[in-house]
């Protein structure tokens, strides 16, 4: 009745083609629960009209004694493989390069009002998320955001994905350009677009307007663009074109393809690389269906050419070069007269201790002179309906109705003057925004892990908040180096929360320990933010979750104590190595009985006893430590000194050392069914193979069999001559290998 | 149209307890399904990050209980409506109050020193259709809201307008004179 009454009163606002593919959807819903269309088809409709899984939707959960039914009603009827029509998921709505106008946050605070829990999130990727909504909920909430211009389509699934962009884009003091509009026409120029549809995998874009800055963080992208300006002529607009970043797994930093592509060619330049992907890109094996895998298999040269030759087949199109006629008036600035800084502030608190850290930390001097940005530091990325309601009247009231969402969780309000800062101030304090600290090491960005996330291992979102909550408590007596640091979380391998390009990055794992299974975080060290997100960090070990406050205090001050007169901290942890780290950290390893302190034994935030993937049953206390573990425990140990062997630059010992770590921890697995097995590397990976891959015991529940390939690939090429890269790439395979390895052995055993 | 997704929202009186308490109470309550077949409990979601927040909720197919600070400027116990049989405004709201009264009595019992304060009631819909909070609304609304509200509160009751100009109804009852426990209202409920 309600879905009924929007779609009538929403008629005439939606675009007739948007409002027909969201009838269609409403059709297909229908269908589904008829029996008409395949649950697995549904599926990636649904995913490509940004509807998601949620956590418990496979109708189970671990209450903290065992894992029960939940009672969802209709429960035959799936939404997917394994997934319940009735249980609540998650909605993913695509705010392309963050732009967000007045009209469309209150709609958006409406939206998470009436369908979900009355909070938006914001995420890595500029998108807003919504939890807990009901799949017959997703037309309206789709007509409603249509009404004001978004659309939540190819926010999910194998598509291009929301199109990023630097939040303080066309206000930026260093950018060369703005590169909002190209940013906006590429999203528009993709969405639906034929070439587009055949992917194995999602496809991820984003722009920079700085090299040097972390902006768009280009690197860690399918394909992105750094503003660039032709040497000869200074008044030209082009870009530098890089392909083949992600995080994930394994990441991969993005190549340049081509050092300059002038303006006119970044859309048909982009649906050659989609036409390559989806010509050349891995379908059936998902773990290998990423644009970098492509890249890394044809390589740079073949890739390129490939991608030349698609871009002659293209017959030319008005919209690769319409956008460009009004790129100057794209965002059109104030007309009033240029402002003035206040001599005499007009709110209450002006003055205050806090406006002023507020002002240090969140405020920032446009390239327009007397404008700045001002920065809301969002906890963990979430707002309430009525906080965005109030940003809307912010935004409307004195930034020109002009906000971005930031790739860091945040919101930006553009175009403020510096005389509105006391009142923008004080409205903030009154709805509970007014938190200074943003860009610091208390503005923590984290993914949902294991709040929401059907793949989260650990709690990324507890721990961060304990994190964000101790640093911003300290924040005024923090060494300014330590200030300035980035803290980035994710709840497993997969990267959501960015974790690898992080000065700290933490992503959520699980141990062993005796007959229970204890949460821990791998810690990441040395990311780089900034240029892009340059570099990745280097991993130093999984500690119990327990254990990650102290980590992070040694850490920064030992950084504090340690650094070298302006030097930063990934030149620190390259300095002072992996060897030191560990040695700092060596105590907090270990994790103490169950009996002497059970909080190691529950994620933060959640005192149930720790389980995987809420698939386990209750575990009966022991003590007993099996030869497996402490097999597990070598190969641990020999991907530390494969590690080592790689800082030294010695690629062929590291190679062969991430390949020993992996054998023996294969032979850890492989001997609880065969307790026969002998030591040579050949039997190692016939016995392994034929007793835990083949029969997919080894087999991670939503990677399937990557892992174990990653052994099998590294055997063959065992003696073979390596460089530098391929050693890392191997390690980090290696360190794959062994999560999963003790995974299984948590499955073997429980 | 008659609204629906009804909210319901009692105030805390004092301090309330810290999060860490109130999520095991959460999870506790979930292990035992404490509404048995009214309501299937099913996750906990902490938000007491956000200043204002939702604080802690329970995750109901049916609803979200939570207690923190959204809606109505305090600390308390909201009851938001997510799916449920079509009804009456009225009778939405009233087979809301019992969730919300059952768990407010519960959550007294597990929480030492938690209590809450009948007194005061904000009642309101998450339906920006049929309930904008306009004047035209609050005066559409008024005579089911006071049918819903005397009875729980037969010595008099004022009604004052909440909640934003550009979000969904809302309004806050306030008792005029000594205000019922708990359980008394429980019982006017079940006796309206």
């Amino acid at each position: 009745m309600t879905a009924q009454a929007w779609k009538q009163k929403l008629e005439a606002q939606i675009e007739p083609g948007l409002a027909r593919e969201i009838d269609v959807f409403e059709k297909q819903i229908l269908l589904r629960k008829q029996g008409k269309l395949d649950e697995t088809v549904f599926a990636e409709t649904r995913l490509r009209r940004g509807v998601y899984g949620q956590r418990y939707d496979n109708g189970q959960r671990h209450d903290g004694v065992a894992s029960r039914q939940l009672s969802f009603p209709d429960a035959d009827l799936l939404k997917g493989p394994g997934t319940l029509w009735a249980a609540p998921g998650m909605m993913r709505i695509k705010i392309p390069y963050g732009a967000v106008d007045p009209d469309q946050m209150l709609v958006l605070a409406d939206l998470a009002e009436a369908y979900s829990d009355a909070i938006c999130h914001i995420t890595t990727r500029q998108d807003v998320q919504l939890h807990f909504v009901h799949i017959e909920d997703t037309p309206t909430i789709m007509r409603r955001l249509a009404a004001v211009r978004i659309t939540t389509r190819e926010a999910c699934g194998n598509s291009v994905r929301n199109v990023t962009a630097c939040q303080i884009a066309g206000v930026c003091k260093t950018e060369r350009f703005d590169v909002s509009p190209y940013a906006h026409a590429l999203a528009d120029y993709l969405l639906g677009h034929p070439d587009a549809q055949d992917f194995g995998r999602k496809f991820k874009a984003a722009f920079s307007g700085c090299q040097d800055q972390a902006c768009g963080v280009v690197s860690i992208n399918d394909i992105g663009f750094i503003a660039k300006t032709p040497p000869d002529d200074p008044t030209g607009r082009g870009f530098a074109m890089y392909v083949g970043g992600g995080l994930g797994a394994v990441p991969y930093g993005a190549q340049l393809l081509e050092p300059f592509v002038p303006e006119e060619e970044v859309l048909p330049l982009s649906l050659a690389v989609c036409r390559v992907f989806t010509r050349l890109g891995e379908k059936r094996n998902r773990a290998r269906a990423r644009l970098k895998f492509v890249v890394q298999k044809l390589g740079l040269e073949a890739f390129r050419k490939e991608v030349q030759q698609e871009r002659s087949k293209l017959t030319p199109d008005p919209r690769w070069t319409a956008f460009l006629a009004t790129r100057d008036s794209f965002e059109t600035p104030p007309t009033a007269a240029k402002p003035t800084k206040s001599d005499s502030p007009t709110a209450p608190g002006a003055n205050s201790d806090r406006f002023t850290r507020w002002c240090h930390s969140n405020v920032a001097e446009q390239k327009q002179a007397g404008f700045v940005t001002v920065t809301l530091s969002l906890p963990l990325g979430d707002i309430t309906s009525d906080q965005l309601r109030a940003v809307a009247e912010l935004a409307r009231v004195h930034a020109r109705g002009a906000a971005r969402l930031s790739i860091e969780q945040n919101i930006v309000l553009r175009w403020v003057e510096q005389r509105s800062l006391p009142a923008i101030h004080g409205a903030l304090e009154k709805v509970g925004l007014a938190a200074p600290g943003a860009g610091t090491i208390a503005d923590i960005t984290a993914c949902p892990g294991t709040d929401t996330c059907k793949l989260g291992i650990a709690s990324s979102r507890g721990l961060a908040a304990v994190l964000a909550e101790r640093f911003a408590a300290r924040t005024a007596t923090l060494d300014d180096a330590v200030k300035g640091l980035r803290i980035k979380l994710s709840g497993c391998f997969n990267g959501c929360g960015q974790h690898h390009v992080a000065d700290i990055g933490f992503w959520g794992v699980s141990r062993k320990v005796g007959s229970y299974t204890v949460p821990h975080f791998q810690v990441v060290l040395g990311g780089q933010w900034t240029e892009n997100a340059k570099s990745f960090g280097l991993a130093m070990g999984a500690l119990p979750s327990r254990n990650i406050l102290e980590v992070t205090d040694r850490i920064t001050d030992d950084f504090s104590k340690q650094r070298q007169p302006t030097e930063r901290f990934q030149h620190y942890i390259r300095r002072v190595g992996r060897k030191h780290i560990r040695t700092l950290l060596e105590d907090l390893f270990v994790v103490p009985d169950h009996a002497d302190d059970p909080a190691y034994y529950s994620d933060w935030g959640d005192p149930r006893e720790f389980t995987i993937g809420d698939l386990g049953i209750g575990e009966c206390a022991g003590e007993v430590i099996s030869s497996a573990q402490f097999e597990l425990a070598a190969s641990e140990r020999e991907i530390f000194e494969a590690q080592e062997q790689l800082e030294l630059e010695n690629a062929a010992a590291a190679a062969e050392g991430a390949l020993q770590a992996m054998l023996t921890a294969a032979k850890a697995l492989t001997k609880e069914l065969h307790p026969g097995l002998g030591n040579s590397a050949a039997e190692i990976v016939e016995q392994f193979r034929a007793r835990l891959f083949d029969t997919k015991l080894f087999f991670d529940p939503f990677a399937g069999g990557k892992f174990g390939n990653y052994l099998f690939a590294a055997h063959e090429r065992a003696g073979q001559p390596v460089d530098l890269a391929a050693a890392r790439l191997r390690i980090e395979e290696a360190q794959l290998f062994i999560e999963a390895a003790h995974s299984c052995y948590g499955r073997m055993t429980s | 149209m008659d609204p629906t997704q009804p909210i319901l929202k009692l105030f805390c009186r004092g301090e309330s307890p810290p999060p860490g308490e109130l999520i095991g109470v959460f999870h506790k309550w979930i292990q035992q399904q404490r509404f048995g077949n009214q309501l299937l409990l099913f996750d906990v979601a902490d938000y007491s990050h956000v200043e204002q927040g939702p604080g802690v909720l329970l995750v109901a197919q049916e609803c979200y209980l939570g207690l923190g600070e959204q809606e109505g400027g305090g600390m308390g116990l909201l009851y938001r409506q997510r799916r449920g049989p079509d009804r009456s405004a009225g009778e939405g709201l009233r087979a809301g109050l019992a969730i919300l009264l059952q768990a407010a009595v519960l959550l007294e019992q597990d929480l030492a020193g938690l209590q809450f304060d009948p007194a005061q009631l904000l009642v309101g819909f998450d339906d920006q259709l049929a309930a904008p909070n306009t004047a035209a609304t609050s005066a559409a609304l008024e005579p089911t809201i006071r049918a819903f509200a005397e009875p729980l509160y037969p010595e008099g009751v004022h009604l004052s307008a909440a909640g934003t100009a550009v979000g969904s109804y809302r309004t806050r009852l306030g008792a005029v004179r000594a205000p019922p426990s708990l359980t008394v209202m429980q019982q006017r409920l079940s006796d309206g």
